[in-house]
């Protein structure tokens, strides 16, 4: 996972072969494809993967099952079709179909091969809104049923908390950090794993407490609390599902609470994103309506030290 | 249409000046010469030895170019090396030529003592002046209008497709001829449509290089120019022959291309008969 522009489609392009790195190597298990060192770059029809294009790039000219047939050894193709279910595509052209269809077209072709590896890129990003949660869904489905090593390439928190197990952060070719989903919002690495993961950043000065934890002095005069420790520059990141919002001062001491007016209200399905100044906490749509929250409205976004982490400075 | 009533009125002037310019001389050969003696004139031995000869001609050059020019179109198209562009650049060169030069030098290269031709001749193979003469000139200028098509169509097949063909298992070999291939198809054709026309109509190397002799190398155009003084009415019919073929050529291609419009990414090189709708 990672903006554009940061490397992930050429890390997929290197390990099925169409292009070859400068230094390092690439195995399966034991069987090497790739080692800078040692001379070996094997060409891409010699490496067991499957890669799914980010724009599917099905064969225009071919029918469904041709496409699906195409690889070398492919063997079930109809079977594989009836499982993806899209046997009634059979003998479609794949501009007859849809965003939706292509991509199982896609996978069917790019699993008909058996590879031992399967590589997606932005399986979801050629979709428009409505049909990616469904292709998502169905694509939960088919991996967890295969068994098969496979690395997705996504600019997506939401595609990668759906598909992953474990998830690494790449910034200009650079991994940041490499973790389980949970492991990755427990503690980001740095400010960006934190953002990209969907969490606040906000940037301030750290002093160490007696009592554990530190004091962070926001660059916007508010002073939080944090229940790790720290000093100097630091960015503290918060996410907004752990962040609560209240229409008045909370009473208990020991809680970090930010005031100002409500800068955007933004539903999303159930839940309210709702922001004040740089921060953003996320709330019941029903609790929302109860609170009566308007934008403009004064209100406090509370959370604990707990959930003010800190991170390498914003 | 609405407002601009006097632009349109010089758009309109322009184009029926250029439009009449161009039909003139079709009609006038439709015309000039009765159109029922046209089938007794073309069963003169002179026009059945001409067409005999471009035919020849013309099927031998047409298959060196396309078996080739193909090849050549997809390394140049696909390949990033050294010297591409000046690569590029010779093949396009016939283009902007003068036949006469291209034909001379042919000479200077193939005829007696030229840079390969004494070698040629050593081994007794003799070229100017002889049907193989006509197979090299209409090749030598033929020849870029087909390749240069070829690189356009072979680039205009979306990169992805290759590359999903080789992580497929098909080697280069087999995805050039399952994927690039079939994908290129309306723009190879489309290219082979230009350099046959242009090699049919072939006469300034031809004459400069392969001489105009009866039989041999006399192909359609020389007998035309020979026909000129001789028998007018003849030239004239050799004409309409060559008119009739040109356009039927440029009309089958615009049908195929049509037909094949949906299935195809390559640029057509000539207007699309229905680009007017909306």
């Amino acid at each position: 996972m990672g903006p554009s522009g940061a490397g992930k489609t050429t890390v997929l392009r290197a390990i099925a072969g169409l292009r070859a790195p400068d230094r390092g190597r690439i195995a399966l298990g034991d069987d090497v494809w790739f080692d800078a060192a040692a001379k070996v770059d094997r060409p891409p029809e010699a490496r067991s993967v499957g890669l799914v294009f980010q724009e599917y790039a099905l064969f225009p000219h071919m029918t469904v099952r041709r496409n699906v047939g195409f690889g070398a050894g492919a063997t079930g193709v109809d079977a594989l079709l009836q499982r993806l279910g899209i046997a009634h595509l059979a003998d479609e052209r794949p501009g007859h179909l849809s965003g939706g269809e292509r991509q199982r077209v896609a996978l069917a072709r790019a699993l008909a091969r058996e590879p031992g590896a399967l590589l997606l890129d932005e399986p979801l990003s050629a979709l428009d809104a409505h049909t990616r949660a469904s292709v998502r869904a169905h694509l939960q489905d088919v991996l967890a049923q295969l068994a098969l090593p496979t690395l997705i390439v996504t600019h997506d928190f939401r595609d990668a908390t759906a598909l992953a197990d474990r998830v690494g952060v790449i910034v200009d070719g650079r991994l940041r950090q490499v973790a389980t989903v949970a492991e990755l919002v427990r503690h980001p690495r740095d400010a960006f794993v934190a953002r990209f993961t969907g969490g606040n950043v906000l940037g301030g000065d750290a002093r160490p407490l007696a009592t554990g934890g530190a004091e962070v002095l926001l660059d916007g005069g508010t002073t939080v609390r944090s229940a790790e420790t720290g000093k100097g520059r630091v960015g503290v990141a918060g996410y907004p599902w752990e962040i609560e919002v209240a229409t008045a001062p909370p009473a208990a001491n020991g809680v970090n609470a930010i005031g100002g007016a409500i800068d955007g209200l933004d539903p999303e399905g159930d839940r309210v994103r709702v922001r004040v100044g740089e921060l953003v906490a996320e709330c019941d749509a029903r609790e929302a309506e109860r609170l009566g929250l308007r934008r403009g409205d004064r209100a406090w976004l509370v959370f604990g030290p707990e959930s003010a982490r800190l991170v390498g400075a914003a | 249409m609405r407002g601009g009533g006097a632009f349109t009125v010089l758009l309109a002037l322009a184009a029926g000046i250029a439009l009449t310019f161009l039909a003139l001389p079709i009609v006038a050969l439709f015309t000039e010469v009765p159109l029922r003696r046209v089938p007794d004139l073309l069963r003169d031995p002179a026009v059945r030895d001409a067409i005999a000869v471009t035919v020849r001609t013309n099927a031998i050059a047409n298959v060196l170019i396309v078996v080739v020019g193909t090849p050549v179109g997809y390394l140049l198209a696909t390949r990033a090396f050294r010297g591409r562009t000046l690569a590029i650049t010779l093949v396009e060169l016939p283009l902007v030529l003068p036949p006469a030069v291209a034909g001379i030098g042919l000479l200077a290269a193939f005829g007696a003592g030229g840079l390969v031709g004494t070698r040629l001749n050593e081994a007794g193979i003799v070229i100017p002046f002889t049907q193989w003469a006509v197979v090299l000139a209409v090749t030598f200028v033929a020849s870029p209008f087909y390749v240069r098509q070829a690189i356009t169509a072979f680039e205009g097949v979306d990169r992805s497709l290759v590359d999903a063909a080789r992580t497929l298992g098909a080697s280069p070999a087999r995805t050039f001829a399952r994927i690039s291939l079939p994908l290129a198809t309306a723009g190879l054709l489309a290219g082979w449509v230009l350099a046959f026309a242009r090699g049919v109509g072939e006469f300034g190397a031809t004459i400069v290089f392969a001489g105009n002799v009866k039989g041999e190398t006399q192909t359609l155009t020389l007998a035309i120019y020979e026909q000129l003084d001789a028998n007018f009415d003849l030239a004239l019919a050799i004409g309409i022959l060559l008119v009739v073929l040109s356009g039927s050529v440029l009309l089958s291609y615009k049908m195929l291309s049509s037909w094949r419009r949906s299935s195809s990414t390559s640029p057509a090189p000539f207007a699309r008969t229905s680009s007017m709708s909306g």
